[in-house]
């Protein structure tokens, strides 16, 4: 390298190591850290992950406990979709459906061992036929369906066009709503 | 060949510093600031040419440090290296967020030496530091910080690479190019101006 640069920075050099910190800074810093300041919101911090994840981990284990454990011991038996896409709306109770339509292997909509509980589940409940609701009426045919399975107080039918004896009206029943892929009920069973 | 000098830095001590310091010990933190400070305030300083601007960030990078110790490893890089590091980055934030940035131009050639109007008028040897430190100043960000950290703060290319996170063939190039404009503005002193010797 030439000489004059070299004998130029290494002056420069000389000058440029004498600048030294300011001492404010440091004062800072000090103060800071012994009123514990940034330590304690950098602990704020740890607890926070290590909240979130003992949150999560909680969530996973309670999933997992009512993905294989729980599923037969709930107090309604989990929601059965059928989706017929293409077909006219025809719903049968598991009962009914015959047996060479009965898909082989894993269910599409739900773990087979799930699916075998809630077809045990349905085997001892007594099934109405569906009615259809009178303020569907007009409603065109739906080309899918969904079944959805709920709790209801009976009064709640009225909104459907029933009428519902005061007596019974603040029951609560099981009820499965056949639902068209346009989101309107078309027709409903209660389930004993 | 790589870098001549050696910043000598007692790792060791400095790492049961930073443990102490993360533990809320006051007087670790001021040993580590009074062994590292300076370095990171110098570097500021000559990137940005400003004081506040330079104490401003300095203290951000202890915090940052302080806020954030495991973003340190010991294995990786020294205490002072990982603290230019960030310094470097929060420099360039700030410099890009007022806008003084300035895009290094590969293709552009290195800047032409003053002419000498007479020739009596040589340089003398102060006047040679001073036409250096104003090249240095009006260098590209990008060649600036490369000489400042190698030729001011004599730091071994191993050591500059990692805080530009960019290859030690990199840095050597940014050097060369980089002395190579400083070496144009004095290419007009004659042999003897260095020395201040006039005829």
């Amino acid at each position: 390298m030439n000489r004059p640069l070299q004998e130029a920075l290494s002056s420069l050099r000389e000058e440029h190591q004498e600048i030294t910190a300011p001492d404010s800074v440091k004062r800072g810093l000090v103060a800071l850290v012994e009123a514990g300041v940034v330590s304690r919101s950098s602990r704020r911090s740890w607890f926070r992950v290590a909240a979130f994840g003992a949150a999560l981990t909680a969530c996973a284990a309670v999933g997992v406990f009512y993905r294989y454990h729980a599923t037969s011991a709930l107090p309604v038996p989990p929601v059965t979709l059928v989706s017929m896409p293409g077909a006219p709306l025809v719903v049968k109770s598991p009962q009914e459906r015959p047996t060479s339509s009965v898909p082989k292997g894993k269910s599409p909509v739900m773990h087979t061992r799930t699916s075998q509980r809630a077809m045990t589940a349905l085997a001892v409940i007594d099934v109405n036929p569906f009615i259809t609701l009178p303020s569907s009426e007009g409603l065109p045919a739906p080309s899918m369906a969904t079944l959805v399975r709920t709790q209801i107080r009976r009064e709640e039918l009225r909104q459907y066009g029933f009428d519902v004896s005061p007596t019974v009206a603040s029951e609560i029943v099981l009820a499965e709503f056949v639902v068209g892929q346009d989101g309107l009920s078309r027709s409903v069973r209660l389930v004993h | 060949m790589f870098k001549r000098y050696s910043v000598s830095r007692d790792r060791e001590s400095d790492t049961a510093l930073v443990r102490a310091a993360c533990l809320g010990n006051g007087d670790a933190i001021a040993e580590l600031y009074q062994r590292h400070g300076a370095i990171v305030y110098r570097f500021t300083l000559r990137m940005c040419g400003d004081a506040s601007i330079a104490e401003e960030i300095t203290q951000e990078v202890f915090l940052a440090f302080l806020r954030q110790p495991h973003h340190f490893e010991e294995e990786r890089s020294a205490f002072s290296t990982w603290l230019c590091g960030v310094a470097r980055r929060q420099l360039w934030k700030r410099l890009e967020r007022d806008e003084r940035f300035v895009e290094l131009d590969d293709k552009e050639e290195p800047v032409e030496a003053p002419a000498s109007d007479a020739p009596d008028q040589w340089l003398s040897r102060k006047e040679a530091v001073e036409m250096v430190r104003k090249g240095i100043e009006e260098l590209p960000l990008l060649l600036k910080e490369v000489v400042i950290l190698c030729e001011l703060e004599e730091m071994t290319y191993p050591q500059v690479a990692l805080i530009l996170a960019v290859p030690i063939g990199t840095v050597r190039s940014r050097l060369h190019r980089a002395k190579a404009r400083l070496a144009t503005l004095l290419s007009a002193v004659p042999a003897g101006a260095e020395k201040g010797i006039r005829p």
